[in-house]
């Protein structure tokens, strides 16, 4: 399931993210990488979502949510 | 006796909003050589210091959260780090934000220089609940830390004392010390470093013998050379053994070259694209590629695997040193409180757009005060000059001051206060962290153009002025995202063009059209640009997203300093900036609409005929001059006091004086009122014929037949030249062609040629114009230094283009429909 369709209030884990290298660096500068584990603060329709990881809050694009595969 | 002759360089690196430029700020104190704007700007600014009888460069990097190559920020940082190797680094850790912060710590700790760590914003960190065992940190981390309060100057001073105190240390210890430390990753990772370092000593030290040694270094490729030279300063190279052999156990026990072996390794393995291009050799490829493969498992790439590697570090730190209590858990409670509001789909959108309206009101309405004020100091300037050549108003260096230079730089100098503000509610919005929220709940629809909720605020700012909203786009780490921004910026109708709206819309538009055909401007502008926005997305850009990934840092309250600081440090950035092109430039138009000036013999015979005119009026026994300032003035009064001179006349009439004076009389009236208009006629054609003739002049003719397509002739075109500078500098251009004597949009007398003249066709392709095409030249040189001079002249060239296609189609529909009214 990609971190698009989570609901609000889930915790979940990420576990492959498809995006270009420099993306996924900085992704992972933020700490979301595969293997990190993520709660999803707000999320909507139509893919943004706001999420929390390690007590900071990140808002992250409906393009980003749409490819970053979760479980 | 030389050690005071060194300098030593010292690089200011930390996250955004760590309170880097406070700290920079502190330890320079007003030796600033730049103002940086963090996280607005990424200008690396320097600054010298002395302190302890030895001499410091201080660098302020920009604001990152990592050192890989994802913004221009990042490598701006990096590469200052990699290929300029500072003497030191202070690393500077918000407390308060402790984690993400080590993150950058630990990438920074790899690069193998010498380090101390200034933790910062304590206060703010305590008053959160954070408290950090120091001392522990510093063991494990293997540098020094301070404890410092930037906002208070507290600690400060001791970071000079302690990065003497370390880059002493290391010269008496000298390359033999293994003093510098760094990460180490989970056992697996470090056998496959190790194997890759392995190879990269004999590579490198094989390529060094192949090429001669010490003599042929600067042959050796791009990699070799860094590993080699960087790690000894210069004036060791001398003392240093460049023997081959000697290279190859270097590598493994100078500190520094060490250092950037275990460097240049981690980036092989994560297959950076600035190092591994570096590295031609079949055999190291072969390692990296065959470490990687034993280290990769799933479908996560080896850079996600460091980091996650990374993470784990930094979480066993701050587990190992922070002592958390209730007070922060309470504060991210409330910020998340706050964020059930602010960040809603409906509600959150209504208040930001509330906010967003309110930092307008103050910027525009509450600025225009101190902007009136400034102008009429600025009238007042010209006046005070023009009366210091009252005898001699044609004169050259009365043209240049007054015209060129108040004119020109004045017209910038009066919009400080809406700059002010306008820096100072972004400041705000900024510092309290909710401007991160604005990006999030605006994200929606600007992804529908392809582009990020972080390009609105800059095309926001884009309405008061294409120059500050194209600087801002550098918070848009996208390369894509800040590329289209820059590019659309422009069709924001910025505040200088509201004067040629002001100008042109009530000419030709009755007064209840005037707002609706405002608004579709504005509108059109919009739409504009969100069409090219989209088609830049699907063309040049195909197949690429447009990410947003921003940090929602907790609310805190912005204080009055850094506030106040960063909004003039902003203010006094963008005015040095513009006030330098647009000096130059105005001075370049003022040229071009003065020169060449016309032939002697033609002046002299308008000034012939003209003190022909005087004799004769003279010879009535009447100054020419004098008549025509007391007619104008009295033609200035006559619509107040009309009422009055009427029954005035009758009354002379009735009081029945001598007829023949009074036919006498009139006759010398009406032959000094034809006197005058003659000269006045003369006047306007001699500046006529002197702007005609000037090389803005001539282009304007030679554009006519061009632009006659869109209904303009060469008048317009003159003062399109003119907008060129300054979009409002159009109104005074369109001024200077009609002789209407300190024309604004205002001007009714202009406003009454003008509608005479064109239709009303006209204008609307002129306005269409205006807003699309030709930005203005501050514009441009703001495009080339943020971007590229090629770009910017692909922006103007393009834009001035679809505008000017525009205004010919609405041109020639128009007339084909015969909508020409």
């Amino acid at each position: 399931m990609t971190l698009s369709k989570i609901s609000r209030g889930q915790r979940v884990t990420i576990v492959s993210l498809k995006l270009t290298r420099s993306l996924e660096e900085r992704l992972a500068a933020l700490g979301l990488f595969p293997g990190a584990e993520v709660e999803v603060v707000r999320s909507s329709r139509s893919g943004e979502a706001i999420l929390s990881c390690m007590d900071s809050r990140i808002a992250i694009g409906s393009d980003l949510s749409k490819r970053i595969e979760v479980v | 006796m030389s050690a005071t002759k060194q300098v030593y360089r010292i690089a200011l690196a930390g996250n955004p909003n760590c309170g880097k430029t406070t700290l920079f700020n502190y330890l320079t104190g007003e030796k600033r050589a730049v103002g940086n704007y963090s996280g607005v700007t990424v200008e690396t600014v320097s600054g010298r210091v002395r302190a302890n009888d030895a001499d410091y460069e201080l660098v302020d990097l920009p604001g990152v959260y990592s050192l890989t190559t994802f913004s221009k920020d990042e490598i701006e940082a990096r590469d200052y780090l990699v290929e300029e190797r500072p003497d030191l680094i202070v690393n500077v850790v918000d407390a308060s934000n402790f984690e993400r912060n080590l993150f950058l710590t630990l990438q920074l700790l790899e690069l193998g220089l010498p380090t101390i760590i200034a933790l910062n914003m304590c206060d703010l960190a305590r008053n959160r609940g954070i408290s950090i065992d120091i001392s522990k940190l510093s063991d494990l981390l293997g540098v020094p830390v301070i404890e410092t309060v930037g906002s208070t100057g507290q600690g400060v001073s001791s970071v000079l004392d302690q990065s003497r105190r370390v880059l002493t240390s290391l010269e008496s210890t000298s390359s033999k010390s293994n003093a510098l430390s760094h990460l180490q990753y989970s056992a697996s990772i470090e056998q496959e470093i190790a194997s890759v370092e392995a190879v990269l000593s004999r590579v490198a030290s094989e390529e060094y013998v192949a090429h001669g040694g010490f003599s042929g270094l600067s042959e050796c490729s791009a990699g070799v050379r860094w590993l080699l030279t960087g790690a000894i300063r210069s004036e060791r190279v001398e003392s240093f053994n460049w023997d081959g052999q000697d290279v190859y156990s270097a590598l493994k026990s100078n500190a520094r070259m060490q250092a950037r072996r275990r460097w240049t390794a981690i980036k092989l393995l994560e297959d950076d694209p600035h190092v591994t291009p570096n590295w031609s050799d079949e055999s190291l490829s072969n390692a990296v590629s065959s470490s990687t493969s034993r280290l990769v498992t799933g479908s996560a790439p080896m850079a996600a695997l460091l980091a996650a590697e990374r993470y784990k570090k930094v979480r066993d730190l701050s587990a190992a040193t922070i002592s958390n209590d209730v007070h922060r858990r309470r504060g991210l409670e409330l910020s998340d409180s706050a964020d059930r509001v602010l960040t809603h789909p409906f509600w959150g959108l209504l208040i930001f757009f509330a906010a967003m309206y309110l930092v307008f009101w103050l910027t525009f309405t509450v600025g225009a005060y101190p902007v009136s004020w400034l102008e009429s100091l600025q009238d007042y300037a010209a006046e005070l000059c023009n009366r210091l050549w009252a005898d001699n108003p044609e004169s050259l260096a009365r043209s240049i001051i007054v015209d060129g230079i108040i004119g020109g730089v004045g017209a910038v100098l009066v919009f400080f206060p809406n700059i002010f503000i306008l820096f100072a509610a972004i400041t705000i919005l900024e510092e309290s962290g909710y401007m991160a929220r604005g990006a999030f709940l605006t994200d929606r629809f600007m992804s529908r153009v392809g582009l990020t909720g972080k390009s609105f605020i800059p095309l926001l700012v884009g309405f008061g002025c294409s120059v500050p909203a194209i600087m801002s786009t550098r918070i848009i780490e996208d390369r894509k995202t800040r590329f289209q921004t820059i590019f659309i910026a422009p069709l924001m109708s910025c505040g200088a063009r509201y004067p040629i709206y002001m100008l042109l819309i009530p000419a030709f538009f009755p007064q209840r059209w005037q707002a609706p055909v405002l608004w579709l401007i504005y509108v059109l502008g919009i739409v504009v640009a969100a069409v090219i926005s989209t088609v830049l997305s699907k063309t040049m850009y195909r197949g690429e997203i447009s990410p947003l990934l921003i940090e929602l840092p907790p609310y805190h309250r912005p204080t009055l300093r850094t506030v106040g600081y960063r909004a003039f440090e902003r203010g006094w950035q963008y005015l040095r900036k513009f006030a330098t092109t647009i000096l130059a430039i105005s001075l370049l138009l003022w040229a071009l609409s003065t020169f060449p000036r016309l032939p002697q013999d033609v002046v002299a015979s308008y000034d012939a005929q003209q003190s022909a005119l005087e004799t004769e009026a003279s010879e009535l026994g009447v100054d020419l001059q004098e008549y025509m300032e007391s007619t104008q003035e009295s033609q200035e009064k006559a619509t107040a006091t009309e009422f009055a001179s009427e029954e005035q006349s009758l009354e002379a009439m009735e009081s029945g004086a001598d007829e023949t004076q009074l036919e006498e009389d009139a006759a010398v009236a009406e032959r000094l009122s034809e006197l005058s208009e003659e000269w006045t006629k003369l006047a306007v054609e001699h500046e006529d014929k002197a702007l005609e003739h000037s090389i803005a002049g001539r282009i304007g003719h030679s554009f006519a037949p061009v632009i006659r397509l869109a209904g303009w002739d060469w008048r317009i075109g003159t003062g399109l030249i003119g907008a060129l500078a300054a979009k409002e500098v159009f109104v005074a251009q369109m001024g200077i062609v009609y002789r209407v004597a300190n024309a604004d949009e205002e001007s009714e007398s202009l406003q009454e040629i003008l509608s005479r003249d064109y239709s009303r066709l006209v204008c609307v392709s002129l306005l269409v114009f205006c807003l699309i095409g030709a930005p203005c030249m501050a514009t441009l040189v703001t495009v080339a230094k943020e971007l590229s001079w090629r770009w910017a002249f692909i922006q103007w060239f393009s834009l001035t283009a679809l505008g000017f296609i525009l205004s010919v189609a609405i041109y020639q529909f128009g007339l084909a429909l015969h909508l020409g009214l």
